[in-house]
This record gives structure tokens, C-alpha cells and sequence, in this order.
């Protein structure tokens, strides 16, 4: 027999049990502990919405055991008692209630040292579950679906909207959080439900979800819905909010205590899954199922030893100590004491309208049924669904004028299970001074746990009904999203990268020992595992770096070159064939958002370089303002299409004169020159650039082709002491030069200024993006400026804080220890005095500078120039 | 109902695949006040002409009518 693990042992179940019902038959009777007060708590309403039978499933907690089909479930574990759910030595916190009022800790607050005492035990004590200790998956999928019509809820009422908005021609999405067929107990609603299902499978239109739960209903609308293993957004036309009623939660001492039921969970329980409730069995009913509820609670063999039907009888309260034995009820003006171990109430119903109080004010948001017009018969509630199908209902969405539940026979017990307010605490709370239902909720956390009010919201209304008939203050309350719990990895679905971008060399990288990092989606070697020795190979010798990620962007057209002196402060038109410039994109303030290089054709067609993660909006900006100004230009993304390396080193010409027939001399192929050259068989673009500060070739060439150079370049620079270094040297090396990552250095309010990159900006062109902005900017006075630290020592952490003369003075962005000069370098943020000057010297920590301007390597460039 | 919008060139998608950039403004450089043209916006209930990205798709600008009250876009201007 099937069967599933539960603390130690394996418990079987049947096809179509729920973990609740497979537990209830094994003999389990106390599912959980109380939020305050670790009162033991069994199955009560079987349809997901009180809290008492949330369990830990398959690492996940909070899970309603009654909703989740066993046969899906491999491990279930109890939540909330210590040592055990079973034997819980919290369980005192009950009898040390009178110290534990409502609003304790707001009371406990006010004085700080006792909060800092009790804050732990609190915590340990209070609150449900655990963080989950699984590994998560690979993310929770997100889908979009535009029906025209969505229903939520496959009951009577939902069924029948379905059928007849997909007969009016509509599509139809019809969701329901459990299984329609299994979640109804026995009876003519079972049977109903089961034709309209038959109908539905009959219709292509209607697309049925189930395990699929509504949790909010938005402007728009838009429903998100939590399916099973992905996120739905619904955008539907219309919104059939059909999710039924629930029993009215029964006031009256002892109200909580395992044994006792709603009529429609013992029916379930009883008739669905054919388990025995109890050897005596008392059934309270006020509404017209009761009697179906009675003949599907006897079928398993349960003596029901009491039937009260007759609206005069009722429970006055429940006894027992952890579990129900006996119950005390009046009827005929009498009270009697029965014995018992099941106590089922089928009280009239409340709407189930958390859902539909949230759509107030939205358009195309009806409900239907029960959740509309709750202890409609089945008749009725089918009707319902048939008028707001077809559109005839004009109710708009919005909260429904709840009915005056059945009045409560006593008063007593739990008002809400979920944070285990008594009705006692909303009496306190109200002599406190909390004199509405907005207050209470605040005050006592009524309706805010998991329920989020399904079965205690109308308790609060009718407390406060009673007191203040005015009626204002006992207005329904705010719902809020979710009405149903979801998970955080849900909040978050379609977030998750699904893409790992990787460059044409991963491969080699790979097989050379690389270490990776992420950059964006982009995965890129770190290091190869000898920090030194990609760092001095570049300084003294030679070494290459897969750039291949770095934003390459082919434009041509007619107004190219006008495009880019709009886009770029620096000047485009002026360089002619083969030249390139540095230039960095100014937002329209005037602030930094990406870098590269231009490299002019002479032909009014460039290319050009950005950063790996900016490209992508480099992009959109170029097209953008393209666009708006209606130049004709043609933008080719090649980020992906070309392959990049890196050869850099005062060897780098010997290099590439091993394997090219080119003339590299520095006279035919100048600093800040581009060229297309042959390497190794392969042509490339050749760009000379300095980042790293040493003679350098950016080599551009067809990502199929990078592999075979990148071999090619390691095999000839066998002799001259050729490595690979990856993102940790480069940043090592380009902090020395002085020269910025933007993002990492530059915050979203940097002007080429405040880095001292002034000679970035042509000030005497008529317009480039962010020329106004820079010119509002430079009547104010700097706040604060980039500038290089010399550390006597080593370099402080990146991020530091540095101070002088005891005063802040800043942050560090790039640190790191030069090789080349023995101590630590650092770019950073300091704070401007009054009269525009930054310090001579800071701190951070012991560590001791002085502050300079970079580079602080090879300051007048020659290296780079050989 | 649920943002779809018609691309030109890709046909009618979800809002997803685009990304919303702005209210349109005729050249907000060539506007008396520059800031203003930039960066005050409208925020209207009404139709209102806006540019959106084909991030997803084309990656091309477009400008659509939307009504902000209910999402209908009379599709691309």
C-alpha cells in the first residue's frame, strides 16, 4: 500500500485521500499548536481555509494537509509544539493566559529592558513554521493568459458561469484552488457538481486549472494565480469571483478542541473519504445540509448519539482536556451534558469574499453563488452562475453586504484560530479603547493570519455590530493581496535568469582551471589560480583575457555620425578613419550610465564598445533617440556574434607579430588606432587600447573563430611567458591606471566631472545628451570627488569608510594591493569642503593614505604608447 | 483587459515583452523648458500617447495611445 513518511513512521493512504484524511485515519488527532497559547488543534473545516491542519510537507511549511493530495507527498512533519506537536511544553503559555493579555507585547515594549529579556522566549514561542531547509528549484515558471472570461471557483455556482459564458462564445479560464470532484462532500451538490463538470469537459472553450488558486484580484484586472510549480497572470475580460461560503466558525468555550467540526469537513471527512470520525458523534445543524451532512457521517459506522436540528437547540460549550469529551448543549429551554469525541456545527454560511472585497471599485469583477449571496440553495447558487456567465448580472465588484450570520447561541472561545483571539481578548481590546473593526484587527491581529479573515471576519463585525450600532465602525475591512498564502519564491516567479551566457571560450577556460564569476548572465573566468602570475605576466611580459562579453554594437546610415554627437559629450564627427576615441553616455541630467569606445570607419559607419551588463540599454538608448529624432541609422547588436581577447603586455606586439603578417610597428599602427588585421588565419579588428595600462591589443574577430586564436596566441606565447588572466588581475591593473568601472566606481548620480574625467566632455559642442544638465550642474559646487588613495600599507576592504581628522570623509570604491608599487591603491568618494578641496589625507581603520590623483601606474601613458 | 500591444512588425503581444519607457514628447531639447519637457509627467486618466520598447521582440521604439484607465490601446500611432 501506498504510503508516505510522518515523523518516524510510514502512514498508508488511499487513492483519493488528502494528507489530512490519510493522518485522521491513521489515528493522528492533534495536527498542530495554537499561534499564542500551543492549544492543540485538530481537522476542522477540510477546505483549506482555517489554519489548524498547516503541516510541514516535503520541507515546506505552512502546507494545509486537507487540500494536498497524499499520493503527491513523499514526508510530513507537525509545526509549532516543542518537544513535539503531541507533547508541547509550550502548551503552558495557556495557563499563564492572565499574563499574556491581548496587546502583551505592545505593553511589554513600553519597557525596554523587560522586551530585551522575554524578546527571544517570544519569538521561539510565537509565530508558525519554519524557513524552509530545501534546496530551492529551479525557480517558479511565469504565464501570462488572456481569456475572456475567468472564473475562479469550481463549485455549483462557478461551474455553471463557466459553461454559460463558453456557450455565449467566450474562452474561459475556470481555476479552483483544490479538485472540484473530491472537495464536495456526498450529496445533490456532489452530484450537481459532477454533471456541470461533465459539461465543462464537453466544451473546448473552458479551460479548467485545478490546484490552482486565485490569491488577488488587481486593477486591470489582473489575477495572479498560484498553479502548481508556476506563477499565472491572468489579464482576463471579465472576473467570476465564485468561491463559495463557508460555515460559520461556532462561538462557544471550547470551540477549538480536536473533535470538533464544520458540517461540510465532517461530511468530507466522513462521506468523501470514508473515515470514521468518532465512536460518538454529535452533529449540530441550522441549515438544510445538515441532514445530507448526517447520512454521510453515520455511512462509516460513527453513532451519532445527538441530533439537534431545531433552531431553539445549540452548543452552550465543549469540554475536554486536549481533545473533545463531551459537549454541554441547550435545547427546549434545557441543558444537557452529553459524552462525545465529535462535535460536528453546520452553521449557516459567510461569504467567502476576501477576493471580492479586495476588487471594490474594480471594473469587470462579479461574484456569483454563494460567495455572493451566501446559504443560497444549490438551485440558486447554480442560477447565479448561469446570470453572471452570460453577463446579465450588473453588480459591479466590490465588497458584498455581508448578511447578519445565524446570532450565536453563546459567546466564547476562539473568535480566530489563526492568532488565537479569544473573544475575551476583543472585549479587553475593546475597553482599551479600540472601538471599531479596523482597530481591533490591529490591535489583536484578528483576521491577519493565515485565513486572512475566512473564518473570523464576521466575528469582529458582529462584536462590533453589537456595541456601536451606528454601523461605521463595524464596516468590513480592508482585504489585502494575497487571500491565500503564497510563497516567496512565487512573488518572485520569472525573475530568475533562465539563461547562463557563456562566451565562445568557455570551454577553454574550463580546461585551464578558471574560477567564474557572473557578470550580468554572463559567466567569466575570475582567476586561473595564481593571482601573482597573471598579473606580472601582463605587467613584464604578455597575457590575453577572454573579453568577449564586453557590448559591441555595429551602426551605419546616413545620420550615423550626427546620432552620435548627439548621444556622446565627446566629439565623433572629427575622427577620421581608423581613429578611435573613449567616450561615456551621459544620461539627460548629465550623469554617467556606460562607457566604451567609438572606433570611426571614415565612412560614417562605427563601431562601438560598451560594458557587458550596459549594453542592453545602450542599446534601446541609441534606438531610442534614433527614433525620436528620426535619423536613419541601423544598429546591428554583435555582442554575441563576435568573440573578444585581449592581448596586453610589453610583449604584446612580439606577439602578434608571431602570428601575423600585418605591420604592427608603432608607426603604422598607432595608440588609439584600429585596424583589421590577420591573426593566426583569422581576421580581426584590432583596436589599441590601454585599459590595463600596458601596450595593448582589443582583438574583435567571429566568435566561431575565438577558440582557434585564443590556442593559437597561448601556443606562440609559450616562450615569452604568456597567461590568462581573468576579472581579478584586470581589476588589479586598471585600478593602477586610475581608470573607472562604471557601476563600481561611479554611483547613479556621477558627472564626468566629479571623476575628474572633464577632458570626456566637449563643452563647445552645440548639444549632446546631458549638456543641459551638466551646465545646471556646474553652478552648483562639487559635492564630492573621485580620487585615487595611496595606502602606506596594504589597501582597505572596497566599501571602506574613510574618515579625516576623525570626521567622515568618504568611501573607497576599488581597492586592492599594487604590485608593481608595493602598497595599496584605492579609488574612492571623498566629501568636498566648503571650499571645494578634499582632504590631503584619510584613514580607514589602521590603514593610513594620502590622496592623489590617478593614474597611479605609468602616469604620463608611456607604456601604452610604445 | 490585459495589456496587449500591437506591434508593427511582431504582430499583437503581451505588454511583457515590452518595456515601458514614457509619456511621448515631441523633442523634449528643442522644448522651452527643458527640465520640464524631461522630466514632469502628466500621469493623466485618459488616453494618453506613450513610447514603449520591443525588448523581446524587434527592438524597436514605439509610440501607442493607451488609455490608462483601462489598458485599451488603440495601437501604434
Amino acid at each position: 500500500m501506498a504510503s508516505f513518511e510522518f515523523e518516524g513512521r510510514r502512514v498508508p493512504y488511499e487513492p483519493g485521500d488528502s494528507v489530512a484524511s490519510a493522518l485522521y485515519r491513521d489515528g493522528v488527532r492533534t495536527f498542530s499548536r495554537s499561534f499564542k497559547f500551543h492549544r492543540p488543534r485538530g481537522l476542522y473545516c477540510l477546505t483549506g481555509d482555517c489554519p489548524n491542519c498547516l503541516c510541514r510537507v516535503d520541507g515546506e511549511s505552512e502546507v494545509p494537509a486537507c487540500t494536498t493530495p497524499a499520493e503527491r507527498v513523499a514526508r510530513v512533519e507537525r509545526e509549532g509544539g516543542w518537544p513535539s506537536v503531541e507533547r508541547d511544553a509550550m502548551a503552558v503559555a495557556w495557563y499563564a493566559r492572565g499574563l499574556l493579555p491581548v496587546g502583551f507585547y505592545y505593553k511589554i515594549v513600553a519597557a525596554p529592558r523587560v522586551w530585551d529579556a522575554v524578546e527571544p522566549w517570544v519569538r521561539r514561542a510565537a509565530g508558525r513554521g519554519a524557513v524552509p531547509d530545501v534546496e530551492l528549484g529551479a525557480g517558479i515558471g511565469l504565464r501570462h493568459v488572456h481569456p475572456d472570461v475567468l472564473v475562479v471557483g469550481a463549485g455549483p455556482a462557478g461551474l455553471a458561469a463557466a459553461v454559460e459564458a463558453a456557450d455565449g462564445g467566450a474562452e474561459v479560464l475556470l481555476v479552483d484552488e483544490s479538485e472540484p470532484a473530491l472537495e464536495v462532500a456526498p450529496g445533490p451538490t456532489a452530484a450537481a457538481v459532477a454533471t456541470l463538470l461533465a459539461d465543462v469537459a464537453q466544451r473546448p472553450r473552458i479551460e479548467l486549472l485545478t490546484n490552482a488558486a486565485a490569491v488577488a484580484v488587481h486593477e486591470g484586472p489582473v489575477v495572479p494565480i498560484r498553479a502548481r510549480g508556476q506563477l499565472l497572470v491572468a489579464h482576463p475580460g471579465r472576473v467570476i469571483v465564485a468561491t463559495g461560503g463557508i460555515e460559520a466558525h461556532p462561538l462557544f468555550p471550547g470551540n477549538d478542541l480536536p473533535g470538533t467540526w464544520l458540517g461540510r469537513g465532517a461530511a468530507r471527512m466522513a462521506g468523501r473519504h470514508g473515515v470514521r470520525l468518532g465512536r460518538r458523534v454529535v452533529l449540530v445543524g441550522e441549515t438544510a445540509e445538515a441532514h445530507d451532512h448526517l447520512e454521510s457521517i453515520r455511512r462509516p459506522g460513527s453513532d451519532v448519539v445527538a441530533v439537534l436540528l431545531d433552531p431553539d437547540a445549540g452548543v452552550v460549550s465543549a469540554h475536554g482536556r486536549g481533545r473533545l469529551t463531551s459537549v454541554r448543549i441547550e435545547r427546549g429551554g434545557t441543558e444537557e451534558r452529553i459524552r462525545c469525541d465529535a462535535l460536528v456545527v453546520a452553521s449557516a454560511r459567510v461569504p467567502r469574499d476576501g477576493l471580492l472585497r479586495q476588487a471594490a471599485g474594480i471594473e469587470g469583477v462579479v461574484g456569483a453563488g454563494e460567495a455572493v449571496e451566501p446559504n443560497a440553495d444549490l438551485a440558486a447558487a447554480i442560477a447565479s452562475g448561469r446570470r453572471a456567465g452570460a453577463a446579465m448580472t450588473d453588480a459591479a465588484g466590490g465588497p458584498v453586504p455581508a448578511p447578519a450570520p445565524p446570532p450565536a447561541r453563546t459567546c466564547g472561545g476562539f473568535a480566530c484560530l489563526c492568532e488565537d483571539v479569544r473573544t475575551d481578548d476583543l472585549a479587553r481590546a475593546w475597553s482599551e479603547g479600540y472601538e471599531s473593526t479596523e482597530l481591533l484587527k490591529r490591535y489583536t491581529t484578528a483576521t491577519m493570519g493565515p485565513c486572512q479573515g475566512a473564518m473570523c471576519h464576521h466575528h469582529l463585525q458582529r462584536f462590533v455590530q453589537a456595541r456601536s450600532p451606528s454601523g461605521e465602525a463595524a464596516a468590513a475591512t480592508t482585504a489585502r493581496p494575497p487571500a491565500r498564502p503564497v510563497r516567496i519564491d512565487e512573488l518572485a516567479a520569472g525573475q530568475r535568469r533562465p539563461i547562463e551566457e557563456r562566451t565562445a571560450l568557455h570551454a577553454h577556460h574550463d580546461a585551464q582551471g578558471a574560477r567564474w564569476e557572473w557578470a550580468g548572465a554572463w559567466v567569466r573566468p575570475s582567476d586561473y589560480g595564481d593571482l601573482d602570475a597573471e598579473y606580472w605576466a601582463v605587467r613584464e611580459r604578455v597575457g590575453i583575457m577572454d573579453v568577449g562579453t564586453l557590448g559591441k554594437l555595429r551602426l551605419s546610415g546616413a545620420d550615423a555620425t550626427e546620432l552620435l554627437e548627439r548621444i556622446y559629450p565627446c566629439g565623433v564627427g572629427d575622427l577620421p578613419a581608423g581613429r578611435l576615441r573613449y567616450g561615456v553616455l551621459l544620461s539627460e541630467a548629465g550623469y554617467i550610465f556606460d562607457d566604451g569606445v567609438i572606433c570611426a570607419y571614415g565612412d560614417g559607419s562605427y563601431f562601438l564598445t560598451f560594458t557587458t551588463t550596459g549594453v542592453n540599454t545602450a542599446e534601446a538608448w541609441l534606438r531610442r533617440w534614433a527614433t525620436a529624432w528620426g535619423l536613419r541609422v541601423n544598429i546591428v547588436n554583435q555582442t554575441r556574434s563576435l568573440g573578444a581577447i585581449n592581448v596586453a603586455g610589453p610583449r604584446a606586439r612580439d606577439l602578434l607579430g608571431a602570428l601575423s603578417s600585418d605591420d604592427l610597428a608603432p608607426g603604422a599602427f598607432p595608440y588609439l588606432q584600429h585596424r583589421e588585421i590577420r591573426v593566426a588565419g583569422v581576421s580581426a579588428h584590432a583596436i589599441r587600447l590601454g585599459f590595463v595600462g600596458e601596450l595593448g591589443y582589443e582583438l574583435h574577430l567571429r566568435a566561431g573563430r575565438a577558440a582557434q586564436v585564443w590556442s593559437a596566441l597561448l601556443e606562440a606565447g609559450r616562450d615569452l611567458g604568456i597567461r590568462p588572466h581573468g576579472l581579478e588581475t584586470v581589476s588589479v591593473l586598471r585600478l593602477e591606471k586610475g581608470h573607472i568601472i562604471v557601476g563600481q566606481d561611479t554611483d547613479f548620480d556621477t558627472t564626468p566631472r566629479d571623476t575628474g574625467m572633464d577632458w570626456a566632455v566637449r563643452d563647445d559642442k552645440p548639444f549632446f545628451i546631458g549638456k543641459h544638465g551638466l551646465a545646471r550642474l556646474a553652478e552648483e559646487a562639487p559635492r564630492r570627488r573621485l580620487r585615487g588613495i595611496r595606502w602606506r600599507d596594504d589597501a582597505p576592504p572596497e566599501g571602506s569608510v574613510v574618515t579625516s581628522g576623525g570626521a567622515f570623509a568618504g568611501n573607497v570604491t576599488s581597492s586592492a594591493r599594487s604590485g608593481v608599487l608595493g602598497h595599496g591603491v584605492s579609488l574612492g568618494w571623498l566629501e568636498c569642503g566648503d571650499d571645494g578641496s578634499v582632504p590631503a589625507t584619510v584613514t580607514a581603520g589602521h590603514h593610513q593614505g594620502e590622496v592623489g590623483t590617478p593614474p597611479f601606474y605609468d602616469p604620463e601613458g608611456v607604456r601604452l604608447r610604445v | 483587459m490585459g495589456l496587449q500591444i500591437d506591434c508593427p512588425r511582431c504582430g499583437r503581444r503581451d505588454y511583457t515583452e515590452f518595456s515601458f519607457d514614457s509619456e511621448l514628447r515631441p523633442d523634449p531639447f528643442e522644448a522651452p523648458q527643458v527640465g520640464l519637457a524631461l522630466w514632469a509627467r502628466d500621469n493623466v486618466a485618459a488616453v494618453q500617447r506613450e513610447q514603449w520598447f520591443h525588448e523581446l521582440g524587434c527592438r524597436r521604439w514605439l509610440a501607442i495611445d493607451r488609455d490608462t484607465r483601462t489598458n485599451d490601446s488603440s495601437g501604434v500611432v
